[in-house]
């Protein structure tokens, strides 16, 4: 595996960005500016936007989210240990059982913070 | 494989995670007391742990991804020692009242990482561990909520920290790419099997490799964040990250370029060298013009980085062991340093300047000795420890045919003066002293300074048996490949 | 099915698609890196850094045909989520304390 063998990769974007530019570029040039009041509506032809655009989230929603994120991602060794499990044994079981105590210890630290609770 | 060989490492993290749950007891004396105290037994342990394991031989535990050699032992005992004296200096701190089980759980977290990354035995553990590391110091930077210096620090570290991270992390995978496996030790044989020594895809996840780290290190051009971060964070935090950081980065460093890729040697040996001699004169020049302590020692821990690198560079077994001994001094002077620091903010306002020192020296002889001690020795005045470290990191470049990288970490070295110098004369200085305040020095701090002070003298004293150990975990490491 | 799509289906992804997408993904951080100046956009250009060594890894992974790689990548991905997690608890607080989300006003601390 060499460098060159990159090359048809880096000629593939080139092409990409010319030809998606090309594109772009041409119907930029070509296409008729007409801009009226109406056109530069949100919605051309529905009902008008009421009320501001940036609502604000509580929080809590952040927070929640956040550790959603933690806790989900973890997930992600479980599966490969599950697929191993057979073949790995006690051990597996065990290294298992550390990961889910530590995750465990997390979850009951946030618990005591107060984090699980909706303001 | 041997389990057993992790005991440091899993002490060390386990207590992390139980300071953590302690800290948040109902029983609030409980939670503020036992956190601490279980960090300090814990990082003891680990101590006498790996000193327990020091004669045996060599092991590896996980499927080859933990390594314990001495190299390992070495710096698990350094990085312990750092951990209680940040425990200590944090032990007071005013932010920490109520906050001692994320203090404590953190700075244990972040050590175990550190450990990690001595221990490192496939890049994937490598990697894992410096973001462990980093992961808890970014919390920890930001830790004084209510401050909006802290959060700054605290961000602008991650996201720096975070894209130091992604470079090296795209670094490691091409290194993947080039060799075919993680496993550290087989790097080198996959690189020459494959006639892929002189391939790009192997230089350019060294390029990668080196930016990544030297972020982490702060080398220069990588060390903008370096100032910002260490002035904003707390104090002890800075501490900690001016030692520990470096300890860990250098052994990231070691592992990778004096170990498994040495034998790519002839490519990284330059770019290395030029990247030591550029943080030795950019981190020596401006350190001189910061008016503030903590500024002026975060961009002298810069330079610092230079010197270390200076070390790597050499790529010889005397130029690592010449690093873990520079290592060992620069953690000593530096939280001695720190340790002056820390006390002098809780007494003044505007303590973290360099004119709030000005008469400690008269005023609190021991204080100003234990800086006096301190700033000698980062400027390298035989005999005390900076200068046998020096001394033996430009003496590796010499023998490895860097003589011009020598000459400009010496040159560098004379510039130092100029700032460290300068904080010694104002601690002497007479005339009256910023006002004092009745606020006793807490006795954690006064021990941390004390027994850097005197570690200062003593890493001096008995050099010849510290570098004894450090040339042994040098050739533990270099002596499985020989060139 | 164009030729590529054709190719692909009858022999796999190509190797070269694999490091293709990542150097692309990882340029398209950098320079997200180096432009942005909002925090979240700053942390999504790093997510992509991340990410672009997670496909350079799966795509070795099947090139030397060992799962080395695949392991690093699900370690990759945790730390990713890790980091990401700190990084908007962090721009939350500082939010919270000063509702301005642009880095170049952060000030206080002179670089």
């Amino acid at each position: 595996m060499t460098l060159r063998d990159y090359l048809p990769v880096l000629v593939f974007f080139a092409i990409g960005l010319v030809v998606g530019g090309a594109l772009l570029g041409a119907s930029f040039l070509f296409r008729r500016k007409r801009r009226n009041k109406i056109k530069e509506l949100p919605y051309e032809s529905g009902i008008l936007a009421t009320g501001a655009v940036r609502q604000r989230f509580s929080i809590d929603f952040y927070l929640t989210a956040m550790l959603f994120i933690v806790f989900d991602i973890e997930l992600a060794f479980f599966y490969p240990l599950a697929v191993v499990l057979k073949s790995v044994g006690v051990a597996a079981v065990v290294e298992l059982t550390l990961f889910v105590v530590v995750l465990g210890a997390g979850l009951a630290y946030v618990w005591r913070k107060g984090a699980l609770e909706w303001r | 494989m041997n389990t057993s060989v992790l005991t440091p490492f899993l002490i060390v993290s386990g207590a992390g995670v139980l300071a953590l749950l302690l800290g948040v007891l109902p029983a609030r004396r409980a939670a503020r007391m036992l956190p601490t105290a279980t960090g300090i037994v814990a990082l003891v342990a680990a101590i006498i742990m790996s000193r327990v394991q020091w004669g045996g031989p060599d092991e590896t535990a996980l499927a080859s991804n933990y390594l314990s050699d001495r190299f390992t032992l070495l710096l698990d005992s350094i990085l312990a020692v750092i951990g209680i004296a940040v425990l200590l200096l944090a032990w007071r701190e005013s932010s920490s009242a109520d906050k001692r089980g994320e203090y404590a759980g953190l700075i244990l977290l972040s050590v175990a990482g550190m450990m990690l990354v001595a221990a490192a035995g496939t890049t994937i553990v490598l990697f894992l561990g410096i973001e462990l590391f980093s992961v808890s110091l970014y919390i920890l930077c930001a830790l004084e909520t209510w401050r909006s210096r802290s959060l700054e620090a605290g961000l602008k570290y991650l996201i720096v920290g975070a894209v130091g991270s992604g470079i090296l992390v795209y670094g490691l995978a091409l290194l993947y790419g080039a060799t075919g496996t993680t496993v550290l030790s087989e790097m080198q044989h996959a690189l020459i099997d494959g006639d892929m020594l002189r391939d790009p895809l192997p230089i350019a996840a060294l390029t990668m490799i080196v930016v990544g780290l030297g972020f982490k290190a702060s080398a220069v051009p990588f060390h903008m964040w370096t100032p910002d971060v260490y002035d904003g964070a707390p104090t002890p935090i800075t501490a900690f990250m001016a030692t520990g950081t470096k300890v860990a980065a250098f052994a990231a460093f070691i592992r990778l370029f004096s170990d498994s890729l040495l034998g790519m040697f002839d490519d990284w040996r330059l770019p290395v060298a030029i990247l030591a001699a550029v943080t030795v004169i950019i981190g020596n020049i401006a350190a001189l013009l910061q008016p503030g302590m903590k500024r002026m020692l975060a961009y002298s821990g810069v330079a610092q980085a230079g010197y270390l690198l200076i070390g790597i560079a050499a790529g010889s077994v005397a130029g690592v062991e010449a690093v873990l001994y520079y290592l060992l001094a620069y953690t000593a002077m530096t939280m001695a340093a720190f340790a002056v620091v820390v006390m002098r903010e809780r007494e003044v306002l505007d303590g973290d300047q360099i004119g709030a020192l000005r008469g400690i020296g008269r005023s609190r002889p021991m204080m100003g000795v234990v800086l006096t001690l301190a700033m000698l020795s980062l400027a390298g005045f035989p005999p005390l420890a900076g200068f046998i470290g020096k001394f033996m990191l430009f003496g590796a470049a010499v023998d490895a045919d860097l003589t011009w990288l020598a000459i400009v970490g010496a040159v560098g070295s004379m510039i130092s003066l100029g700032y460290y110098l300068k904080v010694v004369a104002v601690a002497w200085q007479s005339g009256p002293p910023v006002d004092d305040t009745t606020y006793r020095t807490p006795r954690s701090v006064t021990i941390v300074a004390v027994v850097s002070a005197a570690a200062i003298v003593l890493v001096a004293l008995f050099a010849d048996p510290l570098l004894t150990l450090c040339s042994d975990a040098a050739q533990g490491l270099i002596g499985t490949i020989n060139r | 099915m164009n030729a590529l799509a054709h190719a692909a289906a009858v022999t796999g992804v190509p190797h070269s698609s694999y490091i293709g997408l990542s150097v692309l993904l990882f340029a398209i951080g950098l320079f997200g890196v180096a432009r942005r100046r909002n925090p979240l956009l700053l942390l999504l250009s790093v997510e992509l850094l991340l990410n672009a060594a997670n496909v350079a890894l799966i795509g070795f992974s099947r090139y030397w045909n060992n799962s080395d790689g695949q392991i690093f990548a699900l370690v990759v991905m945790v730390v990713a989520a890790a980091e990401v997690v700190i990084g908007l608890g962090l721009v939350v607080a500082v939010f919270r304390q000063r509702r301005a989300l642009d880095v170049d006003e952060m000030t206080e601390l002179r670089g």
